[in-house]
């Protein structure tokens, strides 16, 4: 009997199952941009000020913002008229009473950068190909009245420059599992003239723990910072990204498969390089002609060649079942003998960084044993039998069932329930 | 000056269109003579390791590059000139070079008044006046006395490419 009674405890104690989905924290993805780099541009600016978005498509005119200064203007109870002449392309002429002047004054160069062909829009400097002219007009009196002249007018074109940044928009490390992650970069032009940039992505990176399959990259096309399979563009090579206007970045995509074999807490870095595609030198190396309008183009302090890294940190959690007895015989003792109870404990221990959801833990009553009513308790709190009306159930027909919900990696949780030899 | 007026004006000259190529070259029959040039100046790295900067002519230019905008002068005549005032409106992509000479006058509201960069203010977006600085210098000044038959000279400013 006795020999019987543990033999079905270990039956038991191997029996007990856990049953769970894993869950592995998501890459946190919010890049939302709001006026962040742009900022510095001055309809940017502008935009800020009025309320009102001037970039969008039936907002992109100068009209549109010759408007909206008027409406400002009116706002601010000054007699304000503007006239404006001319279109998205080409130069236009403001002429403005007062009113509109104390309007361009408010918002000073910004404004006219904006309205005059953005000789002064860029931080990183004025556009390439943008013509730097020089004249002196000297006026003197000859002994038969005030006489000008102009001296002659210096032109200088500004060159091209290249250069890039890249930068990882990951808040830190991406917690992954084997299998797919997505990896998230930021590509500027802080350079003065448009640029398309060749993207590599190297998975093999000194120090890692392991390294990963580079599947694809990706660039943002819908612009909500998260990668959407099937709506942002797979590059195809050599990858490169549209042409960026000064100032303009494009959120890329690294799409990696990480080996079936990472385990828990590895770590591995992928880089993304960005490289002119004019080219990339030492800065100061001059591809002649390459610029805008045939001017030249002029490597920058960059090297028109830029890496970031983004970091992988593998999080696999686990759950291991042990399962212990405790026999209290009728006369004191610990005995199995019939009238014993016997007091199961099966512990879970969670391992790993991350979490495990909808772990349900169940396990059979004994053949030969009775359940003892009323006994079932998860971490020291009682449970009631009935199933529904908390986490757990028990019967002698259907055993005990106890769901614990998400347990994060680093936690243990007990499970007791008595019963009675028969 | 009050600030209404320098405000138009500022809005003026930011809005001067820009100006043909073409050289323009003074009548001969003119007894003063204009002459302007731009250099660029660059920083070369001697056989010696040391640093020294030579100005070139501006064949290849990027922002942050500094020029030396010249502009060489010369009465022709036998006569003295008195008066004489040049003028020169910065060219919008550059800005005054920040060790420009302090005693240099100029214009931080499209020429309607002139002073030291130290005297002078502007209003910023906010309307508070601040001190005016480089970046807000929008013409520079030279006022000579007279000059006398056959003498000439050359007035220089520097700035950097925005």
């Amino acid at each position: 009997m006795n020999t019987q009674i543990f033999s079905n405890m270990a039956f038991a104690i191997v029996g007990a199952t856990a049953r769970y989905a894993k869950s592995i924290a998501s890459p946190v993805s919010h890049f939302a941009r709001p006026f962040g780099r742009n900022l510095r541009n001055p309809i940017a600016i502008l935009e800020s000020k009025l309320g009102r978005d001037l970039q969008t498509s039936e907002n992109k005119d100068i009209c549109g913002l010759a408007r909206a200064l008027n409406g400002l203007a009116q706002n601010q109870n000054e007699a304000s008229m503007y006239t404006y002449t001319g279109s998205v392309s080409e130069p236009i002429n403001l002429s403005s009473d007062h009113g509109a002047a104390r309007v361009f004054a408010l918002f000073g160069a910004a404004v006219c950068a904006a309205a005059f062909g953005a000789d002064i829009a860029h931080a990183e400097g004025v556009s390439a190909g943008t013509l730097i002219e020089n004249t002196a007009t000297a006026t003197y009196d000859d002994g038969g009245g005030e006489k000008t002249i102009d001296s002659n007018t210096v032109v200088l074109r500004v060159d091209e420059l290249i250069d890039v940044t890249t930068t990882s928009l990951d808040p830190g490390p991406i917690t992954t599992a084997p299998g797919e992650a997505v990896l998230t970069f930021e590509v500027t032009n802080p350079g003065n003239g448009p640029e398309a940039y060749q993207l590599t992505a190297n998975p093999a990176v000194a120090g890692n723990d392991f390294d990963t399959v580079v599947e694809n990259i990706a660039v943002d096309t819908n612009g909500n910072g998260t990668y959407d399979p099937g709506v942002d563009e797979i590059l195809t090579a050599p990858q490169t990204t549209a042409v960026l206007a000064p100032d303009e970045a494009v959120t890329v995509f690294v799409i990696v498969t990480v080996p079936d074999d990472a385990t828990d807490t590895q770590e591995s870095d992928v880089e993304l390089t960005a490289d002119a595609v004019t080219g990339t030198g030492t800065p100061g190396t001059v591809f002649a002609g390459q610029g805008v309008d045939g001017g030249d183009a002029i490597v920058g302090t960059t090297g028109a060649s830029a890496t970031a890294i983004g970091e992988l940190l593998v999080g696999v959690t686990t759950v291991d079942l042990t399962k212990a007895a405790t026999v209290a015989d009728p006369f004191g003792g610990t005995n199995a003998v019939p009238g014993s109870v016997v007091t199961f404990t099966i512990t879970a221990d969670v391992s790993g960084s991350g979490s495990i959801d909808d772990l349900v833990v169940t396990d059979a009553i004994p053949d030969g044993t009775t359940y003892t009513l009323g006994t079932l308790t998860l971490d020291g709190a009682p449970l009631s039998d009935a199933s529904g009306d908390d986490a757990g159930e028990a019967s002698d027909a259907t055993g005990i069932s106890v769901d614990l919900g998400t347990v994060s990696g680093g936690t243990s949780h007990a499970i007791t329930f008595d019963v009675t030899i028969d | 000056m009050n600030m209404l007026r320098k405000m138009v004006a500022s809005l003026l000259v930011l809005s001067l269109p820009i100006a043909p190529v073409a050289a323009q070259v003074a009548p001969a029959a003119n007894p003063v003579t204009l002459s302007g040039d731009v250099k660029a100046v660059k920083t070369v790295t001697d056989e010696a390791g040391s640093e020294r900067t030579e100005l070139v002519e501006p064949t290849k230019i990027i922002p942050g590059d500094r020029l030396i905008f010249g502009t060489d002068y010369a009465n022709n005549s036998a006569e003295p000139v008195t008066d004489f005032v040049v003028t020169n409106p910065l060219p919008n992509a550059v800005r005054l070079a920040p060790d420009a000479d302090p005693a240099l006058v100029v214009s931080v509201d499209g020429a309607q008044s002139w002073g030291t960069l130290g005297d002078l203010t502007v209003t910023d977006e906010n309307g508070a006046n601040r001190a005016a600085t480089h970046t807000d210098v929008t013409h520079v000044r030279w006022t000579l006395p007279s000059i006398a038959p056959g003498e000439s000279g050359r007035l220089e400013y520097p700035a950097i490419i925005r």
